[in-house]
């Protein structure tokens, strides 16, 4: 099975900061639709569809947002002052390209040298090639939300692009609904494409609550540290997807855990262990909502996350299309919690 | 708009807002409404739609406001506190403050400026102490205990077109609940008047237990730098006389963006002047709005110079807009609920 490169490009250029998913919901929907599927949207933004009709509530998420910024001030020469949304990586910012809802572009610099604060997000600044602040309030309003646009670029074995962080999620999540569609269902299986994760997880945190699942998975990136190797991190790309052990927002259920570990051996699908000492995914939102949830995650291996350039494995997009394909069409996933 | 001095007036550091939900009950008591007070003390105004019975808004504001907590009494006398919410340590030398249910009055210490090098300017609080005039730990105990809560002691005034006060954070959002409450609606208003929120956003989470509706509004009082500072590059947030702020995003929650347009489309069909909250700071109780009740959601403000302070003024006209938007805002959804529920 080779990797769908035509639509892992389109999800990973479309814009979609947490708070404006529109037009990844519109990707997602829009091929759901057209495979005859009735997919659904809420109040916050969240998709969903379900297959099977009988069985274990399972829920599985992958966010539809990435990180981003937003306008909060335009000085007096036109130049735009931003705040993160999410946990962008500061240092990789200098000479990014923002781009922003409505299409225009700029660039962000720092108005100090000082290496100590030349960073922080009170030092920097968005231009956008604007006259004055008459001129930039016109063309990017106060309130505008942008992303760090980059285009994806195939390097072989591994992919390079922005947003990786989660829209390879959400192309697990399509490729294995399309693997399950002709499949005879032993579990009522909600795919949730999630809103706002990279901000406040409202949007799993939402989808839990309105569907209140016996299980929740969600299928995210992790950090992978096989380059400088001073992270201490087991994760490394290309061997497999991993199962996540925990976060710093959640400990996954250990039946679970076992559940996946086993079947992932039986199956012979390679796969990693995860313990990632920072970071969180829906996963601990969803485990937190009503009387707490057995939640576990699933992630794919990627450098450089949170910067316009994250990369990941082929290999370890196939493994989890296939771990998952398996692991919600057994009966006993259910049963175990 | 006497009413809005007398809730800053009230006296009401997170977790002792008693005396404000009675004030609020008070203003309230012409009209026909339900009333609830839940368990930690936020009050729940439910007032029942005249036509459309199972639909309608959310209104919160929070009744605390930044405070004091006593946490220790000294052998000379002076009493030891802990700040309640977000207080500059810079602002407390010297400041006037008034203590527990016998408002005693008392003044934190301040090292007088002869005596102290620059660098002791800022001290922190677990080393200031407040004086109440007693002369050991025997008459403190008389007036005062441990847990005592105080807050700034300043009484509000109204100067031109400013209303002047120590707690406009976030009693002008209360006082604007009561306005919208007082008028007449087709559908259901529910407005919470929470408690503890500078301590954590706490009161608002288990008040929704006794709300229901279909959207969500904060209504604050939010912060405005606008004056001349040393970093003009630097955003001000708000400025004061520009109209109501609504809040894109803060550093909890993202307004609703469905919400957001509806509420832009108010303000400039109706010529309501209307601002960009300009910084992404302070969180509100839009997220559990968001989160708990998964409705759209989002924050309007009241631009305040100078709050999480002894004393601050915001501007009469952008009360009135506000008012004006939160009103313009509610009409306007409660005509598209009509349409879809009302009738037979």
């Amino acid at each position: 099975m080779a990797i769908d490169l035509k639509l892992l490009k389109k999800l990973t250029e479309t814009f979609g900061p947490s708070g404006r998913e529109d037009e990844v919901g519109k990707i997602i929907l829009d091929r759901l639709t057209k495979k005859g599927f009735k997919p659904s949207k809420d109040v916050h933004g969240n998709i969903k569809i379900t297959l099977g009709n009988s069985g274990n509530k399972i829920l599985i998420t992958a966010h539809m947002d990435e990180i981003g910024i937003v306008v909060n001030y335009i000085d007096e020469k036109g130049f735009l002052k931003i705040s993160p949304i999410g946990g962008v990586y500061n240092e990789a910012l200098f000479g990014s390209r923002i781009l922003f809802a409505n299409g225009k572009w700029g660039a962000i610099f720092s108005q100090t040298t000082n290496p100590k604060i030349k960073t922080d997000f009170n030092s920097l600044f968005v231009d956008i090639g604007a006259k004055n602040k008459e001129d930039a309030q016109k063309q990017v309003p106060i309130g505008t939300f942008g992303v760090f646009h980059r285009e994806m670029v195939n390097l072989g074995d591994n992919i390079m692009a922005k947003a990786l962080d989660d829209r390879v999620g959400v192309y697990i999540l399509l490729k294995t609904i399309d693997n399950l569609k002709s499949k005879k269902m032993t579990n009522r299986v909600t795919f949730g494409f999630t809103v706002q994760e990279e901000f406040s997880t409202l949007g799993a945190r939402a989808l839990a609550h309105s569907i209140d699942p016996k299980v929740a998975i969600a299928v995210d990136v992790t950090a992978s540290d096989d380059i400088r190797e001073k992270l201490y991190l087991n994760m490394t790309l290309g061997n497999g997807p991993t199962i996540k052990i925990m976060d710093s927002s959640l400990i996954s259920h250990p039946k679970l855990k076992n559940f996946f570990i086993d079947t992932a051996k039986k199956e012979k699908i390679k796969h990693q262990l995860e313990v990632l000492p920072f970071g969180g995914t829906d996963a601990g939102a969803m485990s937190l909502v009503k009387n707490g949830i057995p939640a576990i995650g699933v992630s794919i291996p990627a450098r450089y996350v949170h910067t316009p350039s994250e990369m990941v494995n082929k290999k370890d997009i196939e493994g989890a299309i296939n771990l998952l394909t398996t692991v919600l069409t057994k009966k006993d996933i259910g049963d175990l919690v | 708009m006497k009413f809005a001095l007398e809730l800053s007036d009230g006296f009401g550091p997170s977790s002792g807002e008693k005396n404000i939900a009675e004030l609020i009950k008070k203003e309230l008591s012409s009209i026909s409404i339900d009333l609830k007070r839940d368990e930690l003390g936020s009050l729940i105004v439910f007032k029942e739609g005249k036509n459309i019975k199972n639909h309608g808004i959310i209104l919160s504001a929070h009744m605390d406001e930044v405070g004091f907590i006593i946490s220790k009494i000294n052998d000379d006398g002076t009493l030891s506190f802990r700040k309640l919410g977000g207080i500059d340590n810079r602002l407390l030398p010297a400041k006037r403050v008034i203590i527990g249910e016998n408002r005693i009055k008392g003044t934190i210490m301040s090292p007088p400026i002869h005596l102290s090098k620059k660098s002791e300017m800022a001290i922190d609080t677990e080393q200031l102490t407040i004086f109440i005039g007693a002369k050991d730990k025997k008459q403190a105990l008389e007036k005062v205990e441990i847990g005592d809560l105080a807050t700034f002691d300043q009484i509000a005034f109204e100067k031109q077109d400013t209303l002047w006060g120590k707690a406009f954070d976030d009693r002008i959002g209360c006082y604007i609940l009561t306005q919208i409450l007082k008028m007449d609606w087709d559908i259901n208003i529910t407005g919470i008047f929470s408690v503890q929120e500078e301590v954590g956003v706490r009161g608002i989470q288990s008040a929704l237990e006794y709300a229901s509706g279909e959207f969500g509004f904060a209504i604050e009082g939010t912060t405005a730098y606008d004056i001349e500072r040393d970093f003009p590059e630097e955003s001000p947030s708000t400025f004061i006389g520009k109209g109501p702020a609504i809040t894109v995003v803060d550093r909890m929650s993202i307004g609703t963006n469905s919400l957001k347009k509806i509420v832009e489309g108010v303000a400039k069909g109706n010529n309501i002047p209307y601002q960009f909250k300009k910084t992404v700071s302070g969180g509100t109780e839009t997220f559990y709005l968001l989160n708990q009740k998964n409705i759209p959601a989002i924050c309007i403000s009241v631009p305040v110079r100078y709050i999480h302070a002894p004393l601050g003024f915001c501007k009469k006209e952008d009360i009135i807009n506000t008012i004006k938007l939160v009103k313009g805002t509610a009409k306007l959804l409660e005509f598209q609920m009509k349409k879809l529920y009302g009738g037979k």
